[in-house]
């Protein structure tokens, strides 16, 4: 009896009501650039009183950041490098947050005609068919990879005689698709971003193909013993929240009509 | 001080309290190890049920990859060596069957396609037995992705030829352990041999905590106590996890709350019905005590001496007993109080009594100590007195005797018979006052008691009131006694008396005398065997038995104060005791009073003096040593012996007489008085007797001094003659003396001081 009387936690003291210093995030461009972040951000230290620190970079970098102990949680989408992050021991927990859609854009001719499509990969193979203009990033970016994986499962090797490669940004590769009334594939937030200036329009969307998963990963606290695990996953039990979720579902509907991000922790959202 | 009320609390709480106490601690115990066991069995259960999901999962996956194997577009492809349409199904694929990694690799292990990234792993299926196993399989266990679901589906052509393995890989990520969390509602880590993979715990502590009792915990079935979680393991029915571990932690804290708060609510249940037990027993105490102090406080009013205090107690019946019985008790103390009281009474009148007697006791001693000096005071006036009157009688008569060869004128005559009856009426009144003072000197005879008697019974007559008859009784046999004939007469007068004064209106005194036989086996005729009696009785008012118990105490008397002295009936006592004798009273009030004087048988040989007749005065030519200190004394009885005829010697100390009795040497007899300076008459004669044993010896005494106090003293055939005496009986007892025969026993002889 007196065990279960005494048997009090001898855990240290809340850490919550000490100051602590700010959750270090390192993240992708592409929650940053649209201002997905700045909404969030400002709601999560209203909710967990706790700052945050962003870095953003590309996914491939924030992992690296986080590889070399200089982030607590990573915000990445970059599926094979994350797989390799946790199997690697760097990080734990990772966590499927949401996914921004990529889309095909063209003139609103659409001389080739492939406004509708339900399959990207028939769309680039019909568009390789007619000879259309297609510009290319050209880059290692994510974009990029994902272009040449669609070319790849189309069947098709693109022809420098209406495929121009940029080695460019989006935005650079979008303006120049709209001036020659090529087609090009961006990511739906860049464009959304950039519409108003572009003489473009989204043809193809919502294969799943054209998904592009981010996720949320914890520093392993038993390979970085000084990370911030417990602000860590607060940050990722945040983005994971069915507030967390909703932010994201509601992000950009008022300013551009539709949203520039889709939940994908609805299954497995915390309680 | 311990009260009855407190025992009874003490033993209430000592009797309720650990039981209650010892309920509580079971109930207690019962309780946090069902809470416990709650928990161990929730976590195993939880094991199990784990298991089964991991399992429910695997299976939908393979069924899916099975489902997806058989697409007969992912077949065509295969067969046509499309690569962009298998990588597009494995791409496809990927989003169908929800897993992380969907490859197709052919026959040799060579990756055909992979879904989602075009990354480059190698040659990593060709190195497993996949391609030689040659059938499809399902396992959780580690792989590329870790600690993974990996599914490995055949597709095959149209005769059945497996031309490749689709194959399925989904982590045990964050988001199955948040499934199984939100299923369970148990927390979930899973690790890839040392590696974290995943876990449901977010604090670090709890983290640590995992840890731990992942590396304690070897085998599934068993439960790791940590501070804030109890963990265990689960197992699968495949392959296991091999390097892996799945580990269940149940937050144990809020049941160790519960166990807390359970605590708290025990101790005050058990506390709060140990207080209401007390309670209960504060009020059957004060319901039993209440009687008891009822009694209490009868007890303490009694012992104020409220003996008639009420006591009504109804119930318990035992207290009603013991209320009876105190009730009882009081009963018999009132009695004995009042018992107390009366004895208390008795005795104070007893000590009152006593206090009275003693008084007066010391009042009769006084005056006891106040007659003794006035006596010692008379015999020593008597002493010299009748040495005085010794002379002038003595001297009278030998004028008288020398006047009758004169023919002196009849006054000359008249003056010297005066003169004698002068010296007589003197020699009385000094024996009166030696009689008071029970100094007087015995001269035991033996007499006939009855011509004793009959001799006083002129004067006895002259003593008493006309209105008093006096009755004479003596009986025919003559009745012989040793004693003094002067007292025998100092007797009857004062009892007589004393019968007068017991009939104020008259009555009738009786006198008797006469004789009983004592012992029954002597000779009743012989004197010897006769004890005499003489007894006065009155008819007159008699007295109580506590008047006849003090009728001869010295100075007792009923008389009016100045009627009499107290002393009569005394003196009567003293003579009779100093004659060997006893006397008795039997008195009753109204019955009249009867002195009876009992006399020791007289001895034998002795005669009855004969004073009817007077003898022949005795003479003698014998030599007679005289001593005597006073001169008219020693020479009167100088001349009294030589008228006589003896031969005398004279000596006035006892000196003298010692060197006479040299000179002399033959001496027939030794007169000599008795209290005389230096040397006293009786070691006179011892002295004497040193050198004549047969010395005879009769001593002269005005006064009995304690120079005689007894027999062996003066020895047994001494004579003693009073002062003051005449010629004839001092002739006489020198005569008698001379006479006496050695070997005679003397007379009874007492003397006192």
């Amino acid at each position: 009896m007196g065990a279960v009387l005494l048997g009090q936690s001898c855990r240290p003291p809340d850490p919550a009501s000490l100051p602590r210093p700010a959750l270090r995030l390192a993240g992708t461009y592409s929650v940053e650039e649209p201002g997905l972040f700045s909404v969030l951000s400002p709601e999560f230290s209203a909710q967990t009183q706790r700052k945050l620190a962003a870095t953003f970079v590309g996914s491939g970098e924030a992992l690296e950041l986080a590889k070399q102990g200089q982030a607590d949680v990573v915000w990445s989408h970059a599926r094979p490098e994350e797989d390799a992050f946790v199997s690697d021991g760097y990080g734990i927990n990772r966590r499927d947050v949401m996914y921004s859609e990529f889309v095909i854009v063209g003139p609103s001719a659409d001389p080739a005609k492939i406004a509708g499509a339900s399959s990207a990969v028939d769309a680039l193979a019909r568009l390789s068919r007619v000879g259309a203009a297609f510009v290319s990033r050209g880059d290692q970016s994510g974009t990029q990879a994902r272009e040449l994986a669609l070319w790849k499962l189309a069947g098709v090797k693109p022809d420098p005689s209406w495929y121009s490669s940029l080695h460019a940004g989006t935005l650079v590769t979008l303006r120049e698709a709209s001036e020659r009334g090529a087609y090009a594939l961006s990511d739906l937030p860049t464009f959304l971003t950039q519409e108003q200036q572009l003489a473009l329009k989204v043809l193809v969307r919502g294969d799943s193909r054209l998904h592009s998963p981010y996720a949320v990963i914890a520093v392993n606290p038993d390979r970085f013993p000084d990370s911030d695990y417990e602000g860590a996953m607060t940050f990722i039990d945040f983005l994971t929240s069915e507030a967390g979720q909703e932010l994201i579902a509601n992000y950009g509907r008022a300013r551009f009509g539709t949203p520039l991000f889709h939940p994908l922790a609805e299954r497995g959202g915390v309680d | 001080m311990t009260t009855l009320h407190r025992q009874l609390l003490s033993s209430s709480f000592l009797v309720g309290a650990p039981p209650l106490v010892l309920a509580a601690v079971v109930s207690l115990w019962v309780a946090t190890e069902q809470i416990s066991a709650g928990l161990e069995d929730r976590l195993l259960a939880g094991a199990r049920g784990a298991e089964l999901a991991l399992d429910t999962q695997l299976d939908s996956i393979r069924a899916r990859s099975a489902a997806l194997a058989r697409d007969p577009d992912l077949v065509t492809a295969l067969v046509e060596a499309r690569q962009a349409a298998v990588l597009g199904t494995a791409e496809h694929a990927l989003s169908m069957i929800d897993v992380d990694r969907v490859t197709v690799v052919d026959a040799t292990g060579r990756v055909l396609a992979r879904g989602h990234a075009p990354t480059d792993d190698g040659d990593f299926w060709a190195e497993t037995d996949l391609p030689r196993s040659g059938r499809s399989w399902a396992a959780l266990g580690k792989g590329s992705l870790g600690i993974s679901f990996e599914v490995a589906a055949p597709i095959s052509d149209g005769s059945h030829q497996i031309v490749a393995w689709l194959v399925a890989q989904k982590a045990v990520d964050y988001a199955t352990l948040l499934d199984l969390r939100r299923q369970f509602g148990l927390e979930f880590s899973v690790w890839d041999g040392d590696r974290l993979q995943a876990t449901t715990l977010h604090v670090l502590a709890d983290l640590r905590e995992a840890e731990h009792a992942r590396q304690q915990l070897a085998a599934p079935g068993k439960v790791q106590h940590g501070e804030a979680f109890d963990f265990a393991r689960a197992s699968f029915e495949q392959d296991g996890l091999g390097p892996g571990t799945l580990l269940l932690g149940i937050d144990t804290r809020r049941a160790r709350t519960l166990e807390q708060r359970l605590s708290l609510l025990y101790l005050a249940v058990a506390l709060g019905t140990i207080g209401l037990t007390m309670g209960g027993a504060y009020l059957s105490a004060r319901r039993i005590v209440r009687p008891i102090r009822g009694l209490t406080d009868a007890a303490d009013a009694a012992a104020k001496g409220q003996l008639d205090v009420t006591l009504a107690v109804a119930e318990p019946r035992e207290i009603q007993e013991l209320s009876e019985s105190f009730r009882h008790m009081l009963h018999k103390r009132r009695e004995a109080e009042d018992e107390l009281r009366r004895i208390h009474a008795e005795l104070e009148r007893r000590v009152a009594a006593r206090t009275e007697a003693l008084r007066v006791s010391e009042e009769q001693l006084r005056q006891s100590r106040q007659l003794e000096a006035l006596g010692r005071l008379a015999g020593g006036v008597a002493h010299d007195f009748n040495n005085v009157l010794t002379v002038i009688g003595g001297n009278a008569e030998l004028l008288a005797f020398e006047l009758e060869a004169l023919e002196a004128p009849e006054s000359v005559h008249q003056g010297v018979s005066d003169i004698q009856q002068g010296a007589r009426h003197a020699a009385e009144i000094i024996r009166q006052l030696m009689a008071f003072s029970r100094q007087q000197v015995a001269e035991p005879v033996v007499l006939e008691l009855g011509q004793v008697v009959r001799d006083l019974e002129k004067m006895l007559r002259r003593l008493c009131t006309e209105d008093i008859t006096l009755t004479l009784e003596v009986d025919s046999v003559p009745v012989r006694v040793l004693a003094d004939p002067t007292q025998i007469g100092q007797v009857l007068v004062n009892l007589t008396v004393n019968a007068q004064d017991a009939l104020p209106t008259g009555g009738n005194v009786r006198i008797r005398v006469y004789s009983v036989v004592d012992d029954a086996g002597a000779d009743p005729s012989t004197d010897e065997a006769r004890s005499a009696r003489l007894e006065v009785s009155d008819d007159g008012v008699g007295m109580d038995a506590e008047t006849a118990r003090r009728i001869f105490e010295p100075f007792f008397t009923t008389k009016a104060p100045g009627k009499g002295t107290g002393l009569g009936l005394a003196t009567v006592h003293g003579i009779v005791t100093q004659s060997g004798g006893q006397i008795e009273v039997v008195s009753d009030i109204g019955q009249g009073t009867t002195f009876r004087i009992s006399f020791p048988p007289a001895p034998a040989e002795s005669a009855p003096r004969a004073r009817s007749t007077e003898p022949a005065i005795p003479r003698g030519r014998e030599t007679i040593l005289v001593c005597e200190d006073e001169a008219g004394v020693r020479e009167l009885t100088t001349h009294f012996l030589r008228s006589g005829g003896y031969n005398v010697l004279v000596a006035g100390s006892g000196r003298d007489a010692l060197a006479a009795a040299a000179q002399r040497g033959e001496i027939d007899l030794l007169v000599t008085d008795v209290v005389m300076p230096e040397m006293n008459g009786v070691q006179l004669a011892r002295r004497l007797r040193d050198e004549r044993p047969e010395l005879k010896v009769l001593y002269l005494s005005g006064y009995t001094a304690t120079v005689i106090d007894s027999r062996t003293d003066m020895g047994a055939k001494d004579e003693l003659l009073a002062k003051p005496f005449t010629r004839a009986e001092l002739l006489r007892r020198v005569r008698r003396a001379i006479d006496r025969s050695s070997d005679a026993s003397g007379g009874t002889l007492k003397t006192r001081g």
